[in-house]
């Protein structure tokens, strides 16, 4: 048993390949950043275009959780094709791409 | 634990969990009669039985509890113990987060989809971990985006990247926050190197933006015109992709110890060889004259006396209050697939309160006790000294915990209570072998005390009066 007033130990991010260090800079960032800088004017006009319909659930499923669900799937298809096409560039170096927590036997 | 309605289970009007005669059953209510029809019939349920990814059940034929609303009553797999979010290790949270998202996708597979996704809902259970509540499944309706989408983000995904990224102490805002962290706070505690997140900046920052244009607006009549004139579709293979997503960003957190050398949490209890091995077979010759079915092994480290008591053929419930111990903990019994093993975090000097409507939806951890046996081993002076609780005061709440005691006296001599009291005035002059005995003796008949070879402290085994 440790002293009850044991402070946890903080993140700690292991030392990663160049590769990968640079990897959300080159897309991360890029992206990041333009989602952020999007004017809101944009972003309204993005969602009310893609926004989806709702019904009642017993859950208030909140509606800019609504909303933005129509935005996020469409970035997260993109997202998935760049890890897709991001994990082949990293193959060439010879880094591991697969990530071993994301189940892929599709149900 | 009483018979009835459990407290926790009222959100729902799909039905409700009621205990008779222990066992714990789910009602089913009419309203709920073709989600759960289609649950059954289109395959669903068995593919997630299958996997170990669902808690199964068997429908009973026995006298409604609320006989209003009744459609069907159903009998579930009996869990050993519920235990709550901020009781988990970090791999246990993220473990039920990805187990979340692989229910929503399977479900999606077969035209059903999660109507919600709150972090209760996940238990541990004989190794893996399960989802429990069976009326959270719904017909999917086409073009229709996830209900449980703000949930799963305030539930799973804001703690795990606060835990992984900012501190991992911050998983107790679950303990404060009983429908998961508010997304606003969470994107004001992220650091900003979070920035450069993808995923986090989407489903986390941007989530939290639209969250406060769109809900605070749409308790205007305005806003929800708004919200009601942006119609729309989110066709099914978008919503696959959504889900895919963050299974993506969820898989990224990551949480190791400082030093990531795990070794150094083996530390225990300073023992020479010949006395860990008099210890050891104590505990075990001391669990064998009682067979416990349940035993809560508090103050743990990483298990290694849980796993005696595993061996002698108890769930054990392995407390301790390091979340890197716990987390080793757990991970070993995940490896080994130790199914006997329940590693939680708690402190015993602050433990779960009861929290959430009336106090009644989450349990306190003395309401929860269902132990034949506890192990209190090399504990007693963390929580007499360093915490400074009368031994009166811990015998009481022990008697609470279980009938059976088996506990570790250890006296100012020893090496360990020395440092303990090292930087500070001894104010306890009732810290003796004489006094600890007096004051478990209020509560406590002994059964067996047994001095430990080679140390100055004694093993007993006590049984409540």
């Amino acid at each position: 048993m440790q002293s009850p007033s044991v402070a946890p130990a903080e993140a700690q991010t292991p030392p990663r390949p160049l590769v990968r260090r640079l990897a959300p800079w080159l897309f991360g960032s890029g992206l990041a950043a333009g989602v952020v800088l999007l004017p809101d004017l944009a972003l309204a006009a993005l969602s009310r275009a893609a926004a989806p319909e709702r019904t009642l659930a017993y859950l208030d499923p909140g509606t800019g959780s609504f909303v933005i669900q129509a935005v996020v799937a469409g970035l997260a298809g993109a997202a998935v094709t760049l890890r897709l096409y991001w994990g082949k560039i990293k193959g060439l170096f010879g880094s591991s791409a697969s990530d071993p927590e994301s189940a892929t036997d599709d149900e | 634990m009483s018979d009835g309605i459990l407290g926790a289970s009222f959100r729902d009007p799909s039905g409700f969990v009621f205990r008779r005669d222990g066992v714990v059953h789910r009602q089913i209510n009419e309203r709920y009669a073709d989600d759960y029809e289609a649950l059954m019939a289109s395959g669903l349920y068995e593919k997630l039985v299958d996997k170990s990814l669902l808690l199964s059940h068997e429908e009973v034929d026995i006298a409604p509890e609320q006989a209003q609303d009744h459609f069907k009553t159903i009998r579930p797999e009996q869990l050993d113990f519920v235990s709550y979010p901020y009781e988990w290790c970090f791999s246990q949270l993220k473990d039920a987060a990805l187990a979340t998202l692989r229910i929503q996708r399977v479900a999606l597979g077969c035209d059903m989809s999660l109507k919600d996704a709150s972090v209760y809902n996940l238990q541990r259970h004989r190794g893996k971990t399960v989802f429990i509540d069976t009326l959270s499944f719904e017909r999917y309706r086409d073009g229709e985006p996830w209900v449980g989408y703000r949930q799963f983000c305030q539930h799973f995904l804001a703690p795990l990247a606060l835990m992984s990224l900012c501190d991992l102490r911050l998983q107790q805002l679950l303990r404060v926050y009983i429908d998961g962290v508010p997304l606003d706070l969470a994107a004001s505690l992220l650091p900003r190197k979070t920035w450069l997140n993808l995923g986090l900046v989407t489903h986390i920052r941007l989530h939290a933006r639209f969250q406060t244009r769109y809900d605070d607006a749409g308790a205007s009549e305005d806003g929800a015109k708004k919200a009601e004139a942006s119609k729309g579709k989110l066709p099914k293979n978008r919503l696959l992709n959504l889900v895919r997503d963050l299974e993506a960003v969820v898989g990224k957190l990551q949480w190791k110890p400082e030093g990531t050398e795990w070794a150094e949490y083996y530390s225990g209890d300073s023992y020479e060889e010949a006395s860990l091995a008099h210890k050891k077979k104590l505990v075990a010759q001391y669990l064998g004259a009682v067979s416990p079915q349940i035993v809560w092994d508090l103050g743990a480290n990483t298990g290694v006396y849980s796993r005696i008591a595993a061996e002698a053929g108890a769930r054990v419930m392995s407390f301790d209050v390091d979340p890197a111990c716990v987390e080793r903990n757990y991970l070993d019994a995940r490896e080994q697939k130790e199914e006997p093993l329940h590693p939680l975090l708690l402190d015993l000097v602050n433990p779960s309160p009861a929290i959430g409507f009336a106090n009644e939806e989450r349990s306190s951890v003395a309401e929860r006790a269902n132990a034949d046996a506890v192990l209190a081993l090399a504990l007693i002076h963390h929580i007499a000294i360093s915490n400074n609780v009368p031994l009166g005061r811990i015998s009481a709440y022990f008697a609470q915990l279980t009938p059976v005691l088996v506990i570790e006296w250890v006296p100012k001599s020893d090496a360990k209570v020395k440092t303990l009291l090292a930087t500070r005035e001894d104010v306890f002059p009732h810290y003796t072998r004489e006094g600890f005995e007096a004051a478990f003796a209020q509560h406590w008949e002994t059964e067996e005390a047994v001095d430990i070879d080679g140390s100055e402290r004694t093993l007993y085994r006590l049984r409540r009066r």
